[in-house]
């Protein structure tokens, strides 16, 4: 009978450490991260300057990444689109989370016709690809940040209210939640004490997955012209403005879709890594 | 009687499942101050749902049909919700069956303790955090301040099932329920939880309602002994009463196999009833050796005040 010395946070981190395709995930994304976060700050360039005189400038001290066919520099596009492209999708991964799995959590638990209602709402969203969901969205009610994460959150919001309701159906029958019953809890509070709590592990994972994907949508909204507008960077607009003189300015094709990749990349490798850890947590 | 602080009346309680089934056919019992009962009985005898009706915890498809249970003097049948919560870990408490599955392994045990205490308005977070402690120690656990600190999955069996009864304690229940509370625990750690259970009741005057299908545990720590038999009471009475001289055959059947060397062991032929038809008669005559033709017809509960059973034989066999 010894308490273990490691807390639970020690030991996941120590299980991140020890798969290292996932610990190189964690490092790709948050070189991306902190790249689009702390470059623009350092990189003091106008992203949207244009500078006639100096179009397509190959390369050099002034501009690494040189400049695109309005003379703005790319580097400071790039950092400055990255920016809006995953705080884009990271926003729309988050309305996602909150509502679908909030619903889903709440009709796991309550059943009845309530659950019957949201699974069958799920039904309806999941029977239309997303990519194509989002467009229509999109497509509906114009341009712009807002109507971008709302393109991109509805078409995820089934899954997250899928895996909710199938942790909250599980959890409310353990003998944990029949026992916080038996000490007279509200359902409320069982709810957020007990069901939440054990719930979220899963969706997290997902929450990941879904974020890799929310970034390619946000960009691919952008690059049909339908997501953010200019003169603001995003991903998806720079590159689909700069395959016109692809061949005069390669790095204006490649920067953008490196940032992507790398993005997409370490989402995916991030949620299964949060996968093991949450696998192995959930048992004693 | 002022004594009485759980009243049990003619309780039904049915699962509307196809076809319906009649778990509890008109169980009634009483439960005085620190008595502690024992209901002993096969799996499927209805023993554990007699035990969540007393907490108004049947779930649907369960239901109670009829009948009445009161928890010092609350009626819990048809209560609203709201007083239901209010005697649930505050009158009356449950301590259940698997140790390792009852805490919610994300939180502290100190702080699952603490939330009880809160949720009934025991003080405040100050006095909660020493009454945890103090509780952790009283039910036995060494270096209760560290321990409270502890997630559930740094515990032994053992150790989790002495912080389930610190949570059924923490705010003195005049009831507690444990429904098998050791059988998930081994030998060792049964006898040390049992004489936890007795000194908490000599102590604090608590009553404990002990479901098992053990009689020798029963025979360890109980006072009194119901013994289930398809959804009812066949015989009850004082607990030496009763194994010294059981009257009805199925308690008889289960002495013997609970206190009988291996060799002579064996198990009662026949099952038990279906309990989703209606009974005639007595439900142990077809597993019965004394059959006799007036056990077609339902034998009354006869006996005196301390000694009650189910049997068309008065005497003692």
């Amino acid at each position: 009978m010894t308490v273990a010395t490691t807390t639970r946070r020690g030991t996941a981190w120590h299980r991140l450490r020890r798969n290292r395709l996932s610990f190189a995930g964690v490092l790709v994304l948050s070189g991306v991260v902190i790249t689009v976060i702390v470059g623009p700050l350092l990189w003091r360039v106008d992203p949207i300057a244009i500078d006639l005189a100096n179009r397509l400038a190959a390369p050099s001290a002034l501009h690494p990444l040189g400049t695109d066919i309005q003379g703005r520099d790319l580097l400071a596009r790039i950092l400055h689109g990255g920016r809006v492209t995953l705080f884009v999708a990271v926003a729309s991964v988050v309305v996602a989370l909150v509502f679908g799995s909030g619903a889903g959590l709440l009709s796991g638990f309550v059943r009845g016709w309530f659950d019957t209602a949201v699974m069958r709402v799920a039904d309806v969203l999941l029977a239309f690809p997303p990519l194509l969901l989002a467009l229509v969205i999109a497509a509906a009610r114009g341009p712009g940040v807002a109507n971008t994460i709302l393109a991109v959150s509805i078409p995820a919001l089934p899954r997250f209210a899928r895996l909710m309701r199938a942790q909250s159906l599980a959890i409310r029958e353990r003998e944990y939640v029949l026992a916080a019953w038996a000490v007279g809890l509200s359902p409320l509070r069982i709810l957020f004490r007990h069901v939440l709590p054990n719930a979220v592990g899963p969706v997290t994972v997902q929450a990941s997955i879904a974020a890799g994907i929310a970034v390619l949508e946000v960009a691919g909204l952008g690059f049909l012209g339908l997501g953010v507008q200019p003169p603001s960077p995003e991903l998806g607009a720079i590159l689909v403005d700069s395959q016109t003189y692809l061949l005069q300015q390669p790095t204006a094709v490649l920067a953008p879709g490196i940032v992507i990749s790398l993005s997409i990349l370490g989402f995916n490798l991030l949620g299964d890594a949060l996968g093991d850890v949450f696998d192995v947590g959930s048992g004693s | 009687m002022n004594d009485v602080v759980l009243e049990v009346e003619d309780l039904v309680v049915e699962f509307d499942t196809r076809p319906p089934v009649r778990a509890v056919r008109g169980v009634s019992f009483q439960v005085r101050r620190g008595e502690r009962v024992g209901i002993v009985g096969e799996s499927g005898c209805g023993k554990s749902v007699t035990a969540m009706a007393l907490l108004g915890l049947v779930d649907p498809p369960g239901r109670i049909v009829s009948g009445s249970v009161r928890v010092a003097g609350v009626e819990v049948v048809g209560a609203p919700p709201r007083e239901l919560r209010r005697l649930r870990g505050k009158e009356i408490a449950m301590v259940f069956q698997d140790p390792t599955t009852s805490l919610n392994p994300v939180f502290r045990v100190g702080r699952q303790i603490a939330d009880v205490l809160a949720y009934h308005g025991w003080g405040d977070p100050r006095t909660r955090a020493a009454r945890v402690v103090e509780l952790l120690r009283r039910v036995g656990i060494p270096d209760p301040e560290r321990r409270a600190r502890a997630y559930p999955h740094e515990l032994s069996g053992g150790m989790r099932q002495r912080v389930m009864i610190a949570m059924a304690i923490a705010n003195e229940p005049a009831i507690v329920v444990a429904d098998e509370p050791t059988t998930a625990l081994d030998v060792t750690v049964e006898a040390q939880i049992l004489l936890l259970l007795d000194e908490l009741v000599e102590r604090s005057r608590t009553a404990v309602v002990f479901i098992s299908h053990d009689l020798r545990v029963v025979s360890e720590v109980c006072d009194r002994v119901l013994v289930f038999y398809a959804g009812r009471i066949v015989e009850e009475g004082d607990l030496a009463e009763v194994f010294a001289a059981p009257r009805h055959p199925y308690t008889r059947a289960l002495l013997s196999l609970a206190f009988s060397g291996r060799e002579a062991r064996s198990s009662i032929p026949g099952a038990p009833p279906d309990l989703s038809r209606p009974l005639a008669g007595c439900p142990f005559a077809p597993r019965c050796d004394r059959r006799a033709e007036r056990c077609d017809r339902e034998p009354p509960l006869l006996g005196d005040g301390g000694h009650r059973f189910a049997c068309w034989y008065e005497e003692a066999s």
